[in-house]
């Protein structure tokens, strides 16, 4: 098993006054599963606690009870640094992801430092392929963040992501902050690299649409809880919770904007 | 960066300014043409001439090597006082921030307290109790001052600490001194020293200000503040005293505070 989530559960303490503190309870029992090579697609509302979820996976932040495993090891215990090369992230604020003082080349080597040791020449090799891969040239080595587009930087994090050759990638709202067309080229970029190499994705998002197009499986998540799990995609439209059912009515439209999606694909 | 720095003409200028004055205050005694100290009762408010250049004050005394002798209190001792309050903020606000807790809460408290009082008021307060002398004013500052810098400190800390980027290196396992070192330093000191460049004036001015009112610096030692309060004890006979000083202390802390300026455009990444 790739990733497994067992029963997990996380509050954080809001202090109200000077002296009170309120539990904010969070994540409520959370258990799922991630095989290799499937993208598990997680939607649920603002505020419903993905990225929470999403940060207790990827290990910056420790689950109140509960384990979650990579590979079968705990990674809160002590072996748990040796499976932070299998695990990468990509986050939706695509500008506050890399350091504003850092040029394109050292943001990318940044991963590669830590577990290559690679030469200068060969670290700058390796990341003009991996910008070639996530389809940008080695013209933008030298530039800093705030001089590439949204799309671009997004890109550049992508890259930077797979550049561990990490087993999975937490995608939180990776596409939400983007246009639409370029969320679509985003997308096509993350199922060309998933059948180029041999990755999972966690893809959280609010964004039905974005789930069909690009996911295997589905969990729905409201409020800290999983309210339906769905294995097959083609199920989707029979989901049998009311919260569940209401996402997918309020997606409707999707389909005209799917649509939209596949006429700016093509042109 | 450095590059940056030298295309920006306030910088540049700002720069040169204040390089020169620290240069002549540490050559003072190569420089000065006459003894600051040495009070010659003929000569007294004697107009600018070859051996003063800018003429005597009430004890006969060179003004021109008063105000060259006076950048050494003035400038090096707010300077100093600067160092040790960013020093003392930066190590206490940098352990409350990576503190989570009952630590983090004391040192907030703390702070709270410390500023709670009136800056210039707590001055006088502990100049109060403490005595008359520059050591003490200087004590005084900082003991103001710290708390202010702990508590931006620690807010950076936590800003930075919650950014993506560090979130990313935390994930793939990047070891803890290049977060530090490459992340958080360098974006962390770049808001300091802007801070810290605008505070200068502030630094100097006080300073200034408290041996105007006779609690700092103490005669005959030359000071700017020190010697505007002498030159405002002949202001109705003699006006054009006040001058020397008051350009100083208003060139030198316009420096600062436009060097501040445009640092913070410099820093700023965004800035082409
Ligand atoms: N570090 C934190 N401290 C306190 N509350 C938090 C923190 N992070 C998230 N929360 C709270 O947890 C809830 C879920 O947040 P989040 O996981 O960001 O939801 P989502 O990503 O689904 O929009 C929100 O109510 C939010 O206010
Ligand atoms: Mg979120």
């Amino acid at each position: 098993m790739l990733l497994q989530v067992e029963n997990v559960y996380k509050s954080y303490s809001k202090s109200c006054g000077i002296i009170k503190k309120e539990k904010l309870q969070v994540l409520k029992g959370v258990s799922f599963k991630l095989h290799r090579s499937e993208c598990l697609g997680i939607i649920g509302e603002s505020g419903s606690g993905k990225s929470t979820l999403g940060r207790l996976i990827i290990g910056v932040e420790k689950p109140d009870n509960g384990n979650i495993f990579i590979n079968n090891t705990n990674i809160n215990s002590s072996r748990g640094k040796s499976i932070k090369k299998d695990v990468s992230v990509v986050f939706q604020d695509y500008f506050s992801s890399v350091n504003p003082r850092f040029k394109i080349i050292d943001i990318i080597s940044e991963p590669i430092r830590v577990y290559e040791k690679l030469s200068k020449k060969d670290t700058t090799l390796k990341i003009i392929n991996l910008l070639e891969r996530v389809g940008l040239s080695k013209k933008f080595l030298s530039r800093y963040p705030h001089e590439l587009s949204g799309g671009q930087l997004q890109r550049v994090c992508i890259a930077r992501a797979i550049a561990t050759k990490p087993k999975f990638i937490v995608l939180d709202e990776a596409i939400s902050s983007l246009d639409v067309s370029i969320q679509v080229q985003i997308l096509d970029l993350l199922k060309e690299l998933k059948n180029d190499i041999d990755i999972s994705y966690i893809f959280i998002t609010h964004d039905l649409t974005a789930v069909t197009y690009i996911c295997d499986r589905v969990i729905f998540f409201h409020d800290g809880n999983i309210v339906e799990q769905v294995d097959n995609i083609e199920d989707l439209k029979n989901v049998k919770n009311d919260y569940s059912k209401n996402l997918l009515q309020a997606a409707t439209q999707m389909n005209v904007r799917e649509a939209i999606y596949e006429n700016q694909r093509v042109s | 960066m450095t590059r940056k720095l030298l295309r920006n003409k306030v910088v540049l200028v700002t720069t040169s300014i204040i390089l020169i004055t620290i240069l002549i205050g540490a050559f003072a005694h190569q420089i000065a043409p006459n003894d600051p100290n040495e009070a010659s009762i003929i000569n007294k408010y004697s107009r600018s001439s070859d051996e003063f250049p800018l003429g005597t004050d009430h004890l006969g005394r060179c003004i021109l090597s008063r105000l060259i002798y006076g950048i050494r209190p003035t400038v090096f001792l707010s300077l100093f006082t600067m160092l040790c309050t960013i020093a003392l903020g930066t190590l206490i606000g940098v352990i409350s921030g990576y503190s989570i807790g009952i630590v983090d809460e004391v040192i907030m408290r703390i702070c709270d307290i410390m500023l709670s009082f009136p800056s210039q008021v707590m001055i006088l307060a502990v100049v109060g109790m403490l005595g008359v002398g520059i050591n003490n004013v200087i004590f005084a500052s900082i003991m103001i001052k710290w708390a202010w810098y702990a508590r931006m400190i620690r807010s950076m800390v936590i800003k930075y600490n919650n950014k993506n980027y560090i979130l990313y290196s935390k994930t793939i396992g990047t070891s803890r001194s290049f977060i530090i070192t490459r992340h958080m330093i360098p974006n962390i000191i770049s808001e300091v020293i802007v801070l810290a460049t605008l505070d200068m004036g502030w630094v100097i001015i006080s300073i200034s200000t408290l041996s105007f009112l006779g609690l700092g610096v103490q005669a005959p030692t030359a000071e700017w503040g020190a010697m505007l309060s002498e030159a405002k004890n002949v202001l109705s006979t003699n006006p054009s005293q006040m001058l020397a000083p008051g350009l100083a202390i208003l060139i030198i802390v316009s420096a600062f505070n436009l060097l501040g300026d445009g640092l913070r455009d410099v820093l700023d990444p965004r800035e082409v």
